[in-house]
């Protein structure tokens, strides 16, 4: 309750937040990096369930992934709140198979397989294979997000933005669907399709959920697909389901999945909705907030820093002569000492890649020089399961740190997923025996990969998890997960860095461009920062792809509090058809705007 | 007020339970359940509270060895399994029900949910556990913080109405008090002013000088300690108890307080408290200043304006004159945004006429059936089963295999068919549902003599509880179709009215009646046959093209499906019966002789008529009214003096058959 005081004093101070914060009709918030949008949604969430929403009535909270969701219900849980009746925090998939699915599908003839089998994604693999030949199309010609993207798109709603369809990925959309439903199975674009479909036609569902939820809450709404889209426009035309969407369009660099800005923007600009923005960057020196706004290419991005800083904001230009390798060195060589003699812990710096590949070329020499690090994307997928993993690893280390309910809930669930049917007294066993062994664990607290074998084995989760409708690749995520803490990156961890998972202690932090959102950081270094390497040089001519590679660098910066490097290299050496060929690329289009944004400041630095 | 009825349960099924081997039910909102003692309408409500009374502990919802059916030989070692499902419906308007409860839902259209109790063992034990589960979802369970949105209360037959009303946990008149949320600083205040007012009367030197004598008293036993010191106050004036305080006072001149008045007049009270505690709040009849300020500023509040007027403390009151689509959008718009989450209760009342006077039993009863609350009762009383709607009965009967239950909530007749058999149960004071067989009859003669008949054969009806039905020449069907749908066996008497075919002109066709039959007659036919033709048809009994023409052969196909058919009408049956026997003959002649005010030639004529089989000339002279007979008081005459001898084959053979039915029951 002092936590939930306190932050409510503090977005008083901001009219905007406070705008958002107090709005009683359904609202859509602009929300730029850094302006405090999840205290915000979160404070609101707080509000309407001790002030407006009487039980057992509750409402929603979901957003794409399942990070967002760990973040705000531990923030929710700072705020003072507990679990009640109808009250859904969580990713969008797992709202739809909860809250739609189940209870309804059944009820319907749409066709929808039940119980509901998820295909593996190698088998999603092989189906998407076999029918791009079936087709007799060039492999090269469509690739499997593409056909995704299709397929999110290939739905039919209120909204009004077009989108241009690509021929030969529809094509292959339609046979792979018709193919997977023949063999019983769904994926997840088929679980959102399904459950948009019910909300659009059944009123008894919409019923249910208005009932249910009259607040429906959506974080981090740019990254929603066309059918998610529609389904929050199906409700809120509807029913009396009030929404609150949550977002950035210029953070919208998720395109490949079908996720464009354009429909927080429809949203936002819907007269019925009240619009609101946040301004205020409490994140960033302002300029760094002007420099991130440059690559943007935009107008009307105003923001300002609510943040004061001792220092002045810098930016560094730095030129390498050969090769990804040499920026590689300068980070090590001359950056990174840069910063510690500086006083800038490792944490606080963050080194942007395009692949994941460039990543695990960087960390080679990072472990030659030493330097620990931290990588924000693993092998293996931060899955539901995971997830919990993680939070069973926090309550062995300290039993406060975590809710044993709510982690034996989580379990019980599993268990019933993969149609267990437990009694009353059959649950207190289930609980006591969760208990014991995760009390047992803690002789394995040294060694993660110890104890992730021992929670397996004696949880027999490969056996639960066997040939599970559910969570069809777990084994296999699992499996990596125990190389990763046997041979891997956390061959040294222990429980407790575990359980800490996402949380860099004095490592610097390796992430791709994509998987920095969300992230801050006081430094953030930009890598490859060459003409036709970013932008890609196929996108420089695409008027909508260019845009988003522009969303991309914008997000790139915005994850800067203070300092800003951007290296790129004279000379690139690569095989081409016609053999070994070097190039001399110029700067990026990015690197030249804003040096020349930097330049009439005069404020260059270097 | 017109607000949408309240959730019912619309289907109860039982398997294994007590007196119920598997029993499956439909049930409409408001239901009357009728029953002999010891039949098991207490298990049927029994059955209901596992899954839905609040009240039940955790250890209630354990059964024993004796809670499965009797029939199941050591259950517990076998692995019997209690399985009771209902449905519920008529919950989907109300957002509260909805949100708790949307995972239970088996259907749409109709929108109904379903939520199962089970008892069985845990695999490879023979211990047992219930689960109580929603729809068709075993891994979903229905629990208390379901049933607090929607339960079942069950009011005992044996009910301590006195202390219910006393008890401040309990009383219906604190529950109503709750629902209001009244302000405590306005209840602190007028607390204040109370004492000071009261305060007065402990300024009388009387109580003065008595409070002193009893401290004095006291402290002489105790000493001074903390807690000796005893003061006279008047009214507990704690603004947390002070509402308690309030008491219902009975009469318009001389109040009494509720102990003092009358158990019956506290039953009525106490029932309709509950029934208005149960009431579906949604739409509230008072709003608090800032609870209004606080919906006005929603989208659609307009309504609110529409429906409610300031009072001159400043807080809302509902207007009386609201039309129904004003009501439906208000109730709508306070379903969404305010809402008092309270849920619903389906109330049962055991034996609501217990105490009451019959008036009183059918106001109460009227009460009930009124309220949007769906009401379940059991009851003995002829009052209440004679206005209850035919489609409301819920009739439990006992037989080899455990207790049937029938229910009429899926009746299917014509508006007219309904008031006929309505008008007739009102005046019958309901017996046809108390029966355990009837004979179904045409008419007042039939009523006199066939008691008698069934007695003269050595199977009297009341021994068994079998009841003669009078229809008044009305058509059997409804009640064919009643006793149908409540499995009480029946068989019905009917008159075979004997007629010829005459030509008439070309292609006419003419009905000759009261005739007797001759060989020579080639084209004939039983009216009472083509009747009972026509309805077992009509009912789907028969399929038309598989009735013989042959008359006899149709007598033993109808006489399967319980209909028996005389030749021409009773009176002449039985005189056919009795030609030849003259002791028979005599007794006729001798009550037609004391009835008829006609002539001594009159009385010669009609024993020369019986005597020759002149029948019909016989039956007109009782029927003409000149003589002053008439079939009705003839019958009961006759109803005394009868012999064995006068009773006609199909009557005897109906009597032989309901009396084999209601054993074979039993």
């Amino acid at each position: 309750m002092e936590t939930y005081l306190n932050k409510l004093e503090q977005i008083k101070n901001d009219p905007y937040q406070f705008t958002a914060f107090k709005s009683n009709i359904s609202t859509v918030v602009k929300a730029g990096p850094g302006s405090g949008k999840t205290t915000v949604l979160t404070l609101k969430i707080m509000r309407l369930l001790n002030e407006n929403i009487t039980p057992p009535r509750g409402l929603a909270c979901i957003t794409y992934n399942k990070e967002a969701v760990k973040e705000f219900t531990k923030r929710l849980t700072e705020l003072g709140y507990s679990k009640r009746n109808n009250v859904f925090l969580g990713t969008v998939h797992a709202f739809c198979i909860a809250e739609v699915i189940s209870p309804f599908a059944h009820l319907y003839d749409y066709n929808i397989p039940m119980p509901l089998k998820i295909v593996t994604e190698k088998q999603k693999r092989q189906i998407f294979a076999k029918i791009v030949s079936q087709l007799n199309y060039n492999p090269k010609e469509v690739k499997i997000n593409e056909m995704d993207k299709e397929r999110t798109l290939n739905i039919d709603g209120i909204s009004s933005i077009e989108v241009e369809p690509y021929d030969i990925a529809l094509n292959v959309a339609k046979e792979y669907e018709k193919k997977l439903h023949s063999m019983g199975m769904v994926d997840f674009i088929d679980i959102v399709k399904y459950a948009t479909l019910l909300i659009q036609n059944e009123e008894y569902v919409r019923n249910c959920l208005e009932a249910k939820f009259p607040w429906l809450l959506i974080d981090e709404y740019q990254d929603l697909g066309k059918p998610l889209h529609e389904m929050v426009l199906s409700l809120f035309n509807k029913t009396n389901i009030k929404i609150f969407a949550v977002g950035d369009p210029d953070q919208s660099i998720y395109s490949f999945n079908g996720a464009i800005p354009d429909y927080l923007n429809e949203l936002f600009n819907n007269p019925n909705i009240k619009p609101v923005e946040l301004k205020v960057n409490y994140r960033s020196h302002q300029e760094i907030i002007d420099a991130s706004v440059v690559g943007l290419n935009q107008l009307g991005r105003n923001y300002s820093s609510g943040s004061s800083f001792d220092k002045e904001a810098e930016f560094h230009f730095i030129t390498c002569e050969e090769e990804l390798e040499d920026q590689y060195q300068k980070i090590i060589n001359q950056i990174i000492p840069d910063c510690k003699q500086k006083g800038i812990p490792l944490e606080e710096i963050c080194i942007l890649f395009q692949s994941a590949k460039q990543i695990r070329n960087m960390s080679r020499y990072l472990n030659d020089a030493n330097i620990p690090y931290y990588v924000s994307k693993f092998d293996f997928k931060r899955s539901d399961i995971v997830i919990w993993l993680e939070k069973c690893a926090a309550w062995t280390v300290s039993n406060s740190s975590e809710s044993f309910t709510r982690l034996f809930e989580f379990w019980i669930t599993l268990l019933q997923k993969h149609s267990q049917v437990f009694s009353s007294d059959e649950l207190i066993v289930k609980r006591k025996r969760l208990f014991t062994i995760l009390t047992n664990s803690t002789i394995h607290l040294n060694f993660l990969n110890n104890w992730l074998s021992y929670i397996i084995q004696k949880l027999e989760l490969y056996t639960i998890l066997n040939d599970s409708n559910v969570y069809p690749d777990e084994i296999d995520n699992l499996k990596i997960l125990l190389e990763v803490s046997q041979d891997g990156n956390f061959h040294d961890y222990d429980v407790s860095k575990f359980s800490n998972l996402g949380k860099p202690l004095n490592q610097i932090t390796l992430s791709t461009r994509h998987s920095a959102k969300g992230l801050e950081f006081e430094v953030v270094i930009i890598l490859g920062m060459e003409k036709g390497n970013f932008p890609f040089y196929l996108n420089e001519n695409d008027p909508d792809k260019l845009n988003e590679d522009r969303r991309v660098f914008f997000v790139c910066v915005s994850r800067a509090k203070r300092v800003c490097y951007l290296l790129r290299s004279k000379k690139f050496t690569k095989m081409t058809r016609y053999g070994l060929k070097t190039f001399f690329p110029q700067p990026s289009m990015f690197w030249e705007e804003l040096y020349q944004s930097r330049h009439i400041n005069n404020h260059i630095l270097n | 007020m017109e607000t949408p009825n309240s959730p019912y349960i619309s289907r109860v099924k039982i398997k294994n339970f007590r007196n119920f081997k598997h029993e499956d039910i439909s049930l409409s909102h408001k239901q009357v359940i009728i029953g002999e003692n010891n039949v098991g309408k207490t298990n049927l409500l029994r059955a209901i509270q596992l899954i839905l009374d609040p009240k039940l502990s955790d250890e209630d919802r354990y059964l024993n060895e004796s809670d499965f059916y009797d029939g199941l030989e050591d259950p517990m070692n076998n692995g019997e399994v209690i399985e009771i499902v209902i449905d519920i419906k008529s919950y989907e308007h109300n957002k509260t029900v909805l949100s708790m409860l949307s995972d239970a839902t088996i259907s749409t259209n109709p929108a109904t949910l379903r939520l199962t109790y089970h008892y069985h063992p845990i695999p490879n034990t023979t211990d047992y556990v219930y689960t109580i589960f929603q729809g068709d979802r075993p891994e979903i369970p229905f629990n208390h913080s379901h049933r607090k949105y929607l339960n079942f209360k069950v009011i005992n037959a044996i009910r301590d109405v006195e202390n219910e009303m006393k008890n401040t946990r309990r009383s219906p008149i604190n529950k109503l008090l709750k629902q209001y949320e009244i302000e405590k600083e306005e209840l602190s205040e007028i607390a204040e002013k109370l004492k000071e007012q009261s305060n007065d009367i402990l300024t009388i030197d009387e109580l003065v000088d008595l409070e002193s004598k009893i401290n004095n008293r006291f402290i002489d036993v105790l000493g001074t300690q903390p807690y000796s010191k005893i003061s006279l106050e008047t009214v507990d004036v704690d603004p947390n108890r002070i509402l308690n305080t309030l008491k219902l006072m009975v009469g318009e001149e001389k109040q009494r307080p509720t102990s003092e008045t009358s158990l019956g007049i506290n039953n009525i009270l106490y029932i309709s408290l509950i029934l208005l505690a149960l009431e579906d709040k949604t739409i509230p009849t008072l709003l608090k200043k800032d609870v209004y300020d606080e919906l006005i500023i929603e989208n659609d509040s307009k309504i609110l304006a529409d429906c409610y007027v300031k009072s001159s403390k400043g807080n809302y009151l509902l207007k009386e004159d609201i039309d129904k689509q004003e009501l439906s959008d208000l109730y709508r718009f306070m379903d969404n945004y305010h809402s008092d989450n309270e849920g619903f209760t389906i109330l049962a009342i055991e034996e609501p006429e217990a105490h009451l006077h019959p008036t009183f039993q059918r106001i109460i009863y009227k009460d009930v059936m009124k309220n949007n609350t769906s009401v379940l009762m059991t009851t003995h009383s002829p009052y209440i089963t004679s206005v209850a709607p035919l489609d409301s009965i819920v009739h439990l009967r006992t037989t080899i295999h455990g207790t049937k239950i029938h229910t009429t909530a899926n009746l299917d007749l014509t508006p007219k068919e309904i008031k006929d058999l309505e008008r007739f149960i009102d005046v019958k004071r309901g017996e046809l549902y108390f029966g355990k067989g009837v004979i179904l009859i045409e008419g007042i003669a039939e009523e006199y003599l066939i008691p008698k008949f069934a007695e003269l054969i050595g199977k009297p009806l009341d021994l068994k509880g079998i009841i003669c039905c009078n229809i008044n020449s009305t058509n059997f069907k409804p009640f064919v179709k009643f006793l149908d749908l409540l499995g009480i066996p029946y068989v019905a008497i009917t008159d075979g009215d004997y007629y010829i075919e005459e030509k008439v002109g070309e292609n006419e066709i003419n009905k000759k009646f009261h005739i007797m039959h001759e060989d020579s007659y080639s084209k004939f036919g039983y009216l009472g046959n083509d009747r009972i033709r026509d309805l077992l048809v009509n009912l789907q009994k028969i399929e038309e093209s598989k009735i013989p023409k042959d008359h006899n052969k149709q007598d033993d196909l109808f006489s399967e499906f319980g209909f028996y058919i005389g030749e021409y009408t009773m009176e002449i049956d039985i005189m056919i019966a009795s030609s030849g026997n003259d002791e028979c003959n005599i007794i006729i002649c001798n009550i037609f002789n004391d009835l008829t005010v006609g002539g001594d030639k009159q009385k010669e004529n009609f024993q020369n008529e019986l005597i020759d089989q002149k029948y019909w000339s016989c039956l007109r002279k009782i029927e003409n009214s000149n003589n002053r007979v008439g079939k009705g008081r003839f019958a009961q005459r006759l109803s005394i003096d009868s012999q064995k001898e006068h009773i006609p084959p199909y009557i005897k053979n109906a009597i032989d058959v309901i009396y084999k039915l209601v054993d074979k029951e039993d």
